[in-house]
């Protein structure tokens, strides 16, 4: 087994007389065994890309290999691929047995008995047994998301690709099923590309994090790369929830001017912004790391409440001056009213600057080495060791 | 720009075919070519043969003295303002001029056949279309309310609609023949008539065959339309203070706009080519009373044998019927726009 | 007032206006519908009356007699126009369930060259009066001898744009995943048609075909053209060939008609259903 890789692919469809460019030059390494997660907002080309690596679209221009083999010409059932749809798209008038069994029906040599074996694995690990002679219309949901996943788990992939499979599941099952999805992927141990659009299953699932966005890619990283240190304004916003604050601002003299206040920049952050070309920045903050603060000082600035948005564990405060607008994230337990006026500090570690007409980032909020307190070694606790 | 993703995706595709051929092949989009055309290949044979091709020879048979023993035809020439033209087939139809005789030939069917069939025939749209469709509208209305017994009810309206026009223009041949049912009610009040012998009313008794098979067909489509307005539509009209009359008028009557348009285009492509009960109820008789134009272009071409003049009346049959429809289809733009 | 819910506050279900609007209502749709039908019983009356004349016939007949059915069978063939409505009807729908399928899934799910444009082109066909090709089409059936012939009756009308355009938006209200799924599975473009989408169009297909056998059962005016003889003639012009002959034997023609109607009648009557979604779907009346 082998990585599968992309080499700038490009995928152009025809609209209305012009060259629409849905996946421009995109160039992704997929490892062996890791879990990919394709993310962007609608239209971003995620699922063309997800399509072009099963075989269902053409590649207009760029090589795809998967394992050793270029696949660019391969038909769908010789690329050793998987896929989960987004609707399932289960076969209503087979059974679930039917459903699983019809791509090694087609697509391989192997004997009924051979088959029956398989698909009867693939139920047990998915604990599906009992469904096997039923109908897709007579399963809910969530069963048929299993059966979905089933008819891929007994192709034995190399590759398992996944199109927003969780998306039509309710709040509660699409949270489970977050978990099962991993434990399976570690079980099977095939690697998987996984398309969605919601930053938070790209964050709580990827082994990577594929952001893309008009066709391109973003950034390439772990979670917490694409959170810490976001490539682009356009990563920094995506990723994280509620989305990071942006201001756009000036750089003059070791401070950036915002509309709201000057803002004191530390040694690295002046460099930083030195060696770039421009003194145009949008400066970013994230809402969960805006303090508010009873001292005043070079990085507070006072700000009326408009709303407040309670989520229990938190509040969400949205702030207004001078015709700038920022959200907050403060702890819940506190009253705030939306007639108060508050002062809120930006700390020095936690601020983001991008380059205003590249939306490149100049410098990334730091991130601390240290580990939080109470992390002990297992040694440390001794009724652990039983 | 959203190119991607489910919703699009269909929409993407039909342009992707296009955009292809302007590539160097490719594997996939050859199959799909070859695919597509193969199963495409019998209806396109027999359209071609039956369909397409025979519109094309139906011109060419407008222009000829076609003689089918021998399947061999001469070219019908004429000398129109000097010049000349395989046009005589039409000249023969249209001439005289209705108002070379002061209209007449719309009033006897002694001068121009062709004249006095049009105008059967637009009497007929004119009479039947209208009364159809408001009736077919009220009925449905009345049928989509909550009364008992809906399903029997709309299966009676509907049940005309399944006979062969055949059998319709026998039955009402019966029922107004002179000692038909018909006149047994009418006659204690002195109205018996012989409905299909009398010139002054043949036309009159096709026109009631047509709309009792034609109500019904189109209430089926105002069911279905009504069907498809969403009740929370009535439901603001009604928070809003609407009574059920000014319902009617401003939610049901213009989210059947797409209905109408459909019904009329229907009813017009229809009732122009009424045929099988005008020939089964009376044979176009009495003197030319019921002959519509397509019952003439019938006798002419298959009776007579004058296929070139067959052809080319129901070529003038078709642009009429294209004018008709044509225009409806202006008018329903033109709402869509003022909406 | 259509369809909505009447039970809400304000609305009057009593008084002198409620049960007038009601009556009124009721008195309306029912006698319209029994003015509708009575047609139909008049000529099952008709047809069982010894010498009918209006003023013999009554709602329901006192003496009834099959004496007109006998005497149809033993002087007509009914049983060949029979077996030529069905072989006629029949070979038709046959036809048009294969071709048109075949065409409706090529025209939804799959993309070749000038897919838009071929759909158009057939479609654009529903607008040529029938005339305008039956003209041709008989010139060019003669010249091959197929004037009064079984394939000269049946060919010309497998042409049938509503089949194609009501199964191709059927196949086109399925989803295209299923279809992405097969080619996964490892169909090729016709394995997708014919294990994974065409199963799925058993509904759509029992609607054409019923509907497109009532229609061409009825079918009027080609068989009229086509066929030169009583041993081609189907029901519809035997009826009225029989009416020519016997034109002042109404009992005897109306038991023709009763023959050729009750059938259709029967077959409305139990699958309603397809018949009326088959004619709302495609919107066209044969």
């Amino acid at each position: 087994m082998a990585d599968t890789t992309l080499t700038d692919v490009k995928k152009r469809f025809e609209s209305d007389g012009n060259d629409v460019v849905a996946v421009d030059e995109l160039s992704l390494d997929i490892e062996d065994g890791e879990f990919l997660v394709l993310v962007g907002p609608s239209g971003c080309g995620k699922s063309t890309t997800l399509r072009l690596i099963a075989g269902l679209e053409t590649i207009s221009d760029g090589e795809i290999k998967i394992g050793d083999d270029v696949v660019n010409d391969v038909k769908p059932k010789d690329r050793d691929i998987a896929m989960v749809f987004q609707n399932y798209a289960l076969y209503p008038q087979r059974t679930v047995r039917g459903n699983m069994s019809f791509g090694l029906k087609m697509s391989t040599d192997l004997p009924d008995e051979k088959i029956t074996e398989r698909v009867e694995d693939a139920a047990e690990l998915l604990s599906i047994t009992d469904l096997l002679d039923r109908r897709p219309k007579a399963l809910s949901g969530g069963q048929q998301q299993r059966v979905a996943l089933g008819r891929a788990i007994v192709r034995d992939p190399e590759l398992f690709l996944m199109d927003e499979p969780l998306s039509n599941l309710d709040a509660k099952l699409r949270t489970q099923m977050r978990t099962e999805l991993q434990e399976l992927h570690q079980q099977l141990g095939a690697a998987t590309v996984y398309v969605t659009h919601d930053q938070t299953e790209a964050m709580t699932m990827g082994d990577r994090i594929a952001v893309l966005d008009d066709g391109q890619l973003q950034q390439i990283g772990t979670p917490m790369e694409c959170y810490y240190e976001p490539a682009n304004q356009f990563v920094a916003g995506f990723i994280g929830s509620p989305s990071m604050n942006f201001i756009e601002g000036v750089f003059v003299d070791g401070l950036i001017h915002l509309d709201l206040f000057r803002y004191p920049l530390t040694d690295e952050q002046r460099a930083a912004i030195e060696s770039e070309d421009s003194n145009s920045v949008t400066v970013g903050i994230r809402p969960e790391d805006i303090e508010l603060t009873d001292e005043d000082g070079p990085r507070t600035v006072e700000m009326d409440v408009n709303v407040v948005e309670p989520m229990g564990s938190m509040n969400l405060l949205h702030l207004e001056r001078s015709g700038v607008e920022i959200t907050a994230s403060v702890t819940g337990e506190h009253i705030v009213d939306e007639s108060d006026c508050v002062r809120v500090r930006f700390p020095a570690d936690r601020i983001h600057a991008f380059d205003r007409q590249t939306g490149a980032a100049v410098f990334n909020r730091e991130r601390s080495a240290d580990r939080p307190p109470g992390i002990l070694s297992r040694e440390e606790v001794p009724s652990h060791g039983r | 720009m959203a190119v991607d993703d489910k919703t699009d995706s269909v929409t993407v595709r039909t342009r992707v075919t296009r955009f292809r051929q302007s590539l160097p092949s490719f594997g996939h989009a050859d199959q799909n070519n070859l695919a597509g055309l193969l199963l495409m290949l019998p209806n396109f044979v027999v359209f071609s043969l039956f369909l397409l091709g025979p519109v094309l020879f139906a011109l060419f048979l407008s222009t000829q003295d076609w003689n089918v023993f021998t399947s061999s035809g001469e070219w019908a020439w004429t000398t129109l303002f000097g010049v000349r033209l395989p046009i005589q087939n039409y000249v023969e139809v249209l001439t005289p001029w209705p108002w070379e005789n002061n209209w007449a030939s719309l009033r006897s069917p002694s001068y121009n056949l062709w004249w006095f069939a049009l105008r059967n025939t637009i009497a007929y749209v004119v009479v039947v279309v209208p009364t159809q469709i408001i009736g077919a509208f009220l009925l449905a209305l009345a049928l989509d309310m909550r009364i008992r017994g809906k399903k029997p009810l709309r299966a009676a309206y509907f049940m005309p609609v399944m006979l062969t026009s055949a059998a319709s223009g026998v039955i009402w041949r019966w029922l107004l023949a002179n000692k038909g049912v018909v006149n047994e009610f009418l006659r204690p009040f002195g109205l018996a008539n012989a409905w299909a012998n009398d010139p002054g009313t043949a036309l009159g008794s096709l026109m009631l065959i047509g709309l009792w098979g034609g109500i019904g067909f189109n209430m089926i489509f105002y069911l279905a339309g009504l069907q498809s307005i969403p009740e929370e539509l009535y439901e603001a009209a009604r928070i809003d203070g609407a009574t059920g009359w000014q319902r009617i008028k401003e939610v049901t009557w213009p989210n059947l706009r797409n209905t109408h348009f459909f019904v009329i285009v229907l009813s017009i492509i229809g009732t122009f080519q009424v045929f099988g009960i005008a020939l089964v109820f009376a044979k176009g008789g009495p003197y030319h009373a019921t002959t519509t134009t397509v019952v003439l272009i019938y006798k002419t071409a298959f009776e007579n044998s004058s296929y070139g003049k067959g052809a080319a009346m129901a070529f003038m049959l078709f642009a009429i019927v294209f004018v008709f429809s044509y225009y409806q289809y202006q008018l329903n733009q033109q709402n869509e726009v003022s909406y | 007032m259509p369809r909505s819910n009447y039970d809400y506050p304000g609305y009057e279900r009593s008084g002198t206006t409620y049960w007038t609007k009601t009556t009124l209502l009721y008195a309306g749709v029912i006698g319209g519908a029994l003015l509708w039908s009575l047609p139909f019983w008049w000529m099952l009356a008709t047809s069982v009356t010894a010498n009918p004349s209006a003023a013999s016939i009554t709602l329901l007949p006192s003496n009834p007699t099959l004496d007109h059915y006998e005497a149809l069978f033993s002087t007509q063939p009914i049983g060949k126009w029979f077996f030529n409505t069905i072989v006629f009807a029949g070979s038709v729908t046959a036809f048009n369930l294969i071709f048109d399928s075949l065409a409706g899934y090529a025209l939804a799910k799959v993309d070749f060259i000038g897919r838009e444009k071929f759909f158009l082109l057939f479609m654009s066909t529903m607008m040529i009066p029938a005339m305008v090709t039956l003209i041709p089409v008989y010139v060019f059936l003669a010249k091959l001898g197929w004037v009064n012939t079984y394939q000269g009756l049946v060919a010309p009308m497998i042409a049938n744009p509503i089949g194609i355009f009501l199964l191709r938006q059927h196949f086109k209200g399925m989803p295209s995943a299923l279809g992405d799924a097969a080619k996964i599975d490892g169909c090729n473009e016709l394995q997708t048609f014919y294990k994974v989408y065409l199963p799925l169009a058993k509904p759509a297909l029992a609607t054409l075909g019923i509907y497109t056998f009532i229609m061409t059962w009825n079918n009027f005016q080609w068989p009229l053209i086509i066929a030169s003889d009583d041993s081609m003639y189907t029901l519809p012009v035997a009826l009225f060939s029989v009416r020519n002959q016997f034109f002042t034997e109404w009992g005897l023609v109306m038991a023709a008609a009763a023959i050729i109607v009750m059938p259709v009648i029967l077959v409305f009557l139990s699958a309603q259903r397809y018949f009326i979604r088959g004619m709302t779907l495609s919107g066209v009346k044969g």
